[in-house]
């Protein structure tokens, strides 16, 4: 019996062998079926070609890809090459393109909404996004694809767009289009089971919880803590010397508290001069925050993890897209512990494909150094 | 680097931070609060529009604006030609004298002088002709293109609504387009008018002008120039209307001139979004309010412009100037006819005009801020103390927001601060009274109010007042740090509010220490009574927290709290801190002996200036002869009043409170002055023993103040004794033992006091310097008695092995002074022969005899004395 869907890795420098790899396993697989969806990850260098010819090949198939730093799947990792999900039934799905992202996206929640149009059901219905990255633009596209979605219950997840350490574009596509400032969308509705939304943080808040009293919402500054200089207070509350303390938030980042929920942001650059830090995610004034550190055992975030999934009766994901933070994955490099890793990700959720990018965006929220996936029953 | 003041408009040193600015400003986030050296201060950020109506609100001159004034007269007395447009409203307000001064400008080199009136009428002819053709398809705007304020509001902040402005220059512009491309003048130009705004325009529209030049900078940089009377005038003038066109509504009649009648138009003063919201909602209904919208920013007409400053007593002349312009320009425009002639005269005056020169666009600027979630406006009025919806919405506008939702959004985003809410600040006044900084629990005053309300609204009921005091913080604070005691404390304070919660308060007292009130309940106490330690490990304590609690049962309510704590504190104190958690009720008996332990700390001191402690000496007697040998000198406190107070009494007190170091000098100082009255041949030989406390012992300087005091009193030291008590020797053995040996070196004999009243130790006399071992009768005590004679036999004999002088103490009966005569134990002190007796008794029994006679007297008031004093 034909699968619903397949997931096809080729590690390789070389775009054409990659590519034909790839469709190799689609077609073997497709049996004369036409995929409905493909969702696809590559390296920036590969990002083009991939994204045309694979939607040369597919006319008919809403195919979406963004830039990865690194590939992630069931079938293998790493940096370069092409790897793919082809679901061929049991979906119906529609996607759309924003554009203007830096500046007024809002103007086309209205394509959000046209697509929300035409998808079969609200139920069992995502959005999955990638939207490109380093532009500070995550949480007002965000916004748009909330706003676009307001009264379906259906909630966002995706990816700001990876790349290469030497790169200082990312890229994402839809149906052969690429764009290096935008958000492409598809909405996915499973037809045959439920999608289970899921949050991996593998840091937990330590002691030390303060408040940012003064910050620049839009360019993800905090000024202040507490009432005090940023750095000042951090270097004083924590013992560390000014220029050491953007080493030491590297690894304890900061932790948007919200409730209970606790979302973890990069201190991306340390201003010494003016005392401000620059976040990678948004942090609105008066919000509570806590330093994080990396939990002791990750093989028991994993586990966590994996008994999230299997919360409220059984669970068995057909496929899986996961957006794991690039921050996360050098981790995982420095300590050795990736191949683990993606050994724990193919035995917990069989088919996955991952990318690994900027941050994360997850329902509401806009976070890094966190793992979201979607599970597709 | 935070980024602002770096427009058009910006804050001064004079800012208070007074929030006026905001209220007048349009842009949320235009301004920014700061704390700047330590002062609060409004500055302007990169969302400024550069309207300048701060400029007006602010009555404290602490806004100013840029503009070109000084470049321009650069140009002018350079080698540049530099032309200038001049804005109506300069005429309108300087009257005659504009000329005069326009003039003296052309004088300075200025090169060709037009008025801006004139490209007010081909911007008002070519809107209108838009309005009129509204029928095309394309021709859906309808607002205005007059004023920057206005364009650069929407340009940056209303992007869905930019379609709506006509697509024609304004009439500044067009004047500037009309000198260039018709007049072919190839100087640089300058604008002389009331808008530091204008600029915008004029960097959006390619920089036809030059130079803005306000009338206000214009005149202050004339002030001490002497302008005389000319016969000046401009090389183009405007012909009709455009001579009004910047006062109130002075642009908008133009149009209404030459487009029907039936045309409605809404004239707006001052900018909003909310105005604009309103116009979207309009333009898109099927009966849209109005035709076309004339909006300025500024309140009244041109006149109030940022850049223009008109006196009080100037308003009526410039009144007087603009009736005389419209008089003069009625008499022209008399006669004329419908809207539809009026248009067809004044497009044959504009016959020569192409209008695809004056066209334009507007670009959008707008910057899509994120959307503030609920969560977030939750945090910021719970944390403003902003909890009911009443407090939501108190939208009093002293923040200079209209609403208190829109402040919350500003603190959002970080251009305002909670304290700039004069609410949230009383109520944050009211909070620190009574709430804890660290804990945020109640502090001591927040408790109390707490408790008042518990008891107002629950007259029934019994409440506990508790004292709870953390162990080991100290020890948390020595060897983690501060900063895990306070978080110690603060998961206490959770703790206290948990236990408390639904049947009581908590609050902070100070350090860590916790008031906690709970109803009197078996249940509440039992519950009390289960807590034993607790476990901190979230916060890395690895071993177990106790803590120790001092409670009062309040019963009857009729006394003030601050005597109800005192109560459970004083309770708490009797606890001596330990591993586990301790539990002690203040009750009557505690009661009785905290008023005493009141009594005696609350006299001590004086006691002592006043001379009530007063030596007693207790006889040791030679069983051979039955003679003193010695007596042991004792305190006793005998009041003015001739009360005597205890020594079980006092003495543990001041072991406790540090005083017994004080009595101790004193007392040996009594010891020396009395060995050198006893040495004096008067006496028979007896030497003085004295105690040492353990507390002084341990003192760096004890050894010194006894070498004081021997240096003071130099006696025989064969006189005096030192006592220091078994259970001394057990602390710090080898510093005992070091300053045991400093006072043998002295010359001074040292005794072992108490020896058997504890659990003894033989090591003691192994390793000890000691001279004297007192042999305490407690081994002849209690049970066991065949037991304990036998060790005192063995004692004894050991002792005496060892070189060392035995005295028992504490021999009451003759049964235990037989016994002892019998074991060899030569020198016996207590109630069987003497007890402790005054200085003045004492001295009758040592003092020599020197005939039969008086021996015999002497022997008799020995058996009296002894009778007397014997129990």
């Amino acid at each position: 019996m034909a699968r619903r869907c397949l997931v096809a890795y080729e590690q390789s420098y070389n775009k054409e062998e990659a590519l034909e790899k790839v469709l190799e396993k689609i077609n073997e697989e497709a049996e004369g079926r036409v995929p409905i969806l493909i969702v696809f990850f590559s390296s920036n260098v590969q990002f083009y070609y991939h994204a045309s010819k694979l939607h040369e090949v597919f006319p008919q198939t809403t195919v979406i890809g963004s830039s990865s730093y690194i590939c992630l799947s069931s079938e293998g990792y790493g940096p370069d090459g092409l790897v793919a999900l082809a679901v061929f039934d049991g979906i119906d799905c529609s996607a759309g393109f924003i554009g203007d992202v830096t500046t007024y996206p809002m103007q086309h929640a209205h394509v959000v909404k046209e697509a929300a149009g035409k998808v079969a059901k609200y139920d069992d219905t995502i959005c999955l996004e990638f939207t490109t990255a380093l532009l500070n633009c995550e949480e007002i596209v965000l916004d748009t694809l909330r706003s676009g979605l307001k009264g379906t219950g259906i909630n966002v997840i995706g990816s700001s767009s990876g790349m290469s350490a030497s790169s200082i574009m990312t890229y994402v596509s839809l149906n052969g289009k690429v764009y290096n400032e935008g958000c492409v969308f598809v909405l996915i509705h499973n037809e045959i089971g439920r999608i289970k939304l899921i949050k991996e943080n593998m840091y937990q808040p330590t002691i030390v919880t303060f408040t940012v009293t003064d910050v620049d919402c839009e360019n993800r500054m905090i000024y202040e803590i507490d009432g005090r200089n940023a750095v000042q207070f951090l270097c004083e509350k924590l013992g560390v010397r000014k220029d050491r303390l953007k080493g030491y938030l590297d690894e304890h980042p900061l932790g948007r508290i919200i409730g209970d929920d606790i979302s973890t942001i990069s201190v991306a650059e340390v201003d010494l001069e003016g005392g401000a830090l620059y976040c990678e995610s948004r942090i609105f004034n008066r919000t509570r925050i806590a330093l994080m550190e990396a939990r002791p055992d990750l093989r028991e975030v994993w586990n966590e993890t994996k008994d999230r999934a299997g919360e409220s009766g059984e669970f068995l994901p057909a496929f899986s897209i996961v957006a794991n933070c690039a921050i996360r994955t050098d981790y995982f490099i420095e300590h050795r512990m990736i191949d683990e890793f993606n050994d724990a990700m193919t035995d917990n959720y069989r088919c996955y494909i991952g990318t690994s990018g900027m941050g994360e965006q997850f329902v509401d929220q806009h976070f890094n150094q966190t793992m979201v996936m979607a599970l597709f029953e | 680097m935070r980024d602002y003041n770096n427009g058009l408009v910006k804050t001064n040193e004079r800012c208070i931070g007074c929030n006026k600015c905001v209220s007048t400003c349009p842009v949320i986030g235009a301004n920014v609060s700061l704390i700047l050296n330590g002062n609060p201060k409004m500055v302007v950020s990169d969302k400024c529009i550069h309207c300048g109506r701060c400029l007006k609100a602010c009555n404290k001159g602490a806004r100013e604006y840029m503009d070109d004034t000084d470049e321009f007269f650069k140009a002018v007395y350079s080698d540049m030609r530099v032309s200038l447009i001049v804005d109506p409203i300069f005429y309108m307000i300087y009257g005659k004298e504009a000329k005069n001064i326009l003039g003296y400008l052309k004088s300075q080199g200025v090169d060709k002088i037009y008025d801006g009136g004139y490209g007010a009428e081909i911007s008002a002819f070519l809107q209108a002709d838009y309005i009129r053709n509204r029928e095309s398809e394309q021709n859906k705007a309808f607002i205005l293109n007059y004023c920057p304020g206005v364009i650069t509001f929407m340009e940056n902040h209303v992007p869905d609504m930019l379609e709506s402005i006509i697509p024609v220059q304004s009439p500044v512009i067009c004047t500037a387009i009309y000198a260039k491309k018709y007049l072919k003048d190839p100087s640089a130009l300058a604008y002389l008018g009331p808008c530091p705004a204008r600029k915008d325009e004029m960097n959006e529209t390619g920089n036809l002008i030059s130079y803005n030049v306000c009338i206000e900078s214009l005149m202050k940089k004339l002030k001490d120039e002497k302008i005389e009377e000319t016969d000046f005038t401009e090389d183009l003038k405007c012909r009709g209307l455009g001579a009004l066109s910047s006062i109130r509504g002075g642009f908008g009649d133009m149009i209404d001139l030459l487009i029907s009648k039936e045309a409605l138009s809404i004239k707006q003063e001052g900018i909003s979004r909310g105005f604009f919201d309103f116009i979207m909602a309009s333009s898109t209904s099927e009966d849209p309010a109005a035709n076309y919208y004339d909006i300025i920013s500024c309140d009244i007409s041109c006149l109030t412009g940022a850049g223009v400053s008109i006196p009080g007593e100037e308003l009526p002349k410039v009144n007087r100037n603009i009736q005389e312009i419209r008089q003069g320009l009625l008499k022209e425009i008399e006669g004329s006819g419908s809207y539809e002639e009026n248009y067809k005269y004044v497009a044959e005056m504009m016959k020569d005009i192409n209008p695809d020169d004056f066209m334009r666009g507007f670009r959008s600027n707008f910057k899509q801020m994120s959307i503030v979630p609920d969560s977030t406006y939750e945090v910021i009025f719970d944390s403003m103390y902003k909890t009911t919806e009443a407090k939501r919405h108190i939208d009093c506008g002293s923040c200079g927001y209209q609403t208190c939702k829109e402040m919350i959004e500003a603190i959002a985003y970080g251009y305002n601060r909670m304290e700039n809410c004069i609410h949230y600040m009383n109520d944050e006044l009211l909070a620190r009274y009574y709430t804890d900084d660290l804990t945020k629990i109640p502090n001591a005053e927040g408790f109390k109010a707490n408790v008042k309300r518990l008891y107002d609204q629950n007259p029934d009921k019994e409440y506990v007042i508790g004292v709870v005091s953390l162990n080991q913080l100290n020890l948390i604070n020595d060897l983690y740090g501060f900063s895990l005691g306070d978080a110690y404390i603060k998961k206490a304070a959770e703790v206290a509010e948990r236990f408390t919660k639904d049947k009581g308060t908590a609050g902070r007292l100070a350090g860590g220490e916790f008031l906690v009130c709970f109803e009197n309940t078996p249940q509440y106490i039992a519950d009390v009574y289960k807590a034993t330690t607790y476990s901190f490990s979230d916060i890395n304590v690895s071993f177990p927290l106790s803590f120790r609690a001092g409670l009062f049962v309040d019963r009857f309510r009729d006394e003030p709290m601050e005597a109800i704590i005192n109560y459970a504190s004083l309770a708490r104190d009797k606890i001596e801190e330990d591993g586990i958690s301790t539990i002690l009720f203040y009750d009557d008996e505690l009661q009785e002996k905290l008023a005493a332990e009141a009594m005696v700390t609350s006299q001590m001191h004086a006691a002592i200036t006043k001379m009530e402690f007063v030596p007693y000496y207790q006889p040791q007697y030679s069983h051979k002869d039955k003679k003193i040998v010695g007596a042991e000198m004792l305190c006793r406190w005998i009041k003015r009043d001739g009360s005597v107070i205890s020594p079980g009494l006092f003495i543990p007190i001041f072991e406790k409170n540090g005083f017994i170091k004080s009595l101790d000098k004193y007392m040996w100082e009594q010891a020396f002055i009395a060995a050198k009255t006893y040495a004096s041949d008067e006496f028979d030989k007896a030497p003085i023993s004295v105690n040492i406390s353990r507390v002084s012992l341990s003192e760096d300087d004890f050894t010194d103040t006894i070498r004081g005091l021997f240096e003071k009193y130099p006696i025989d030291p064969d006189y005096l004794h030192f006592e220091i008590t078994e259970s001394a020797y057990s602390d710090r053995a080898d510093l005992v033992s070091r300053k045991v040996n400093e006072l043998r070196e002295m010359g001074f004999k040292v005794a072992v006091d108490d020896f058997g009243s504890g659990y003894s130790s033989l090591n003691l006399l192994k390793d000890m310097p000691i001279d004297i071992l007192k042999l305490d009768m407690g081994f002849l005590r209690g049970r066991n008695f065949e037991n304990g004679e036998i060790i005192i036999r063995n004692v004894v004999a050991m002792v005496k092995e060892l070189k060392l002088d035995v005295i028992s103490e504490g021999v009451e009966t003759a049964e235990q002074a037989e016994f002892l005569r019998h074991v060899g134990c030569d020198t016996i002190q207590g109630y069987l022969y003497a007890k402790p007796m005054p200085a003045v008794e004492y001295e009758k029994l040592i003092r020599k005899i020197d005939n039969e006679f008086e021996a015999r007297i002497h022997e008799k008031e020995m058996q009296e004395s002894v009778e007397k004093y014997f129990i």
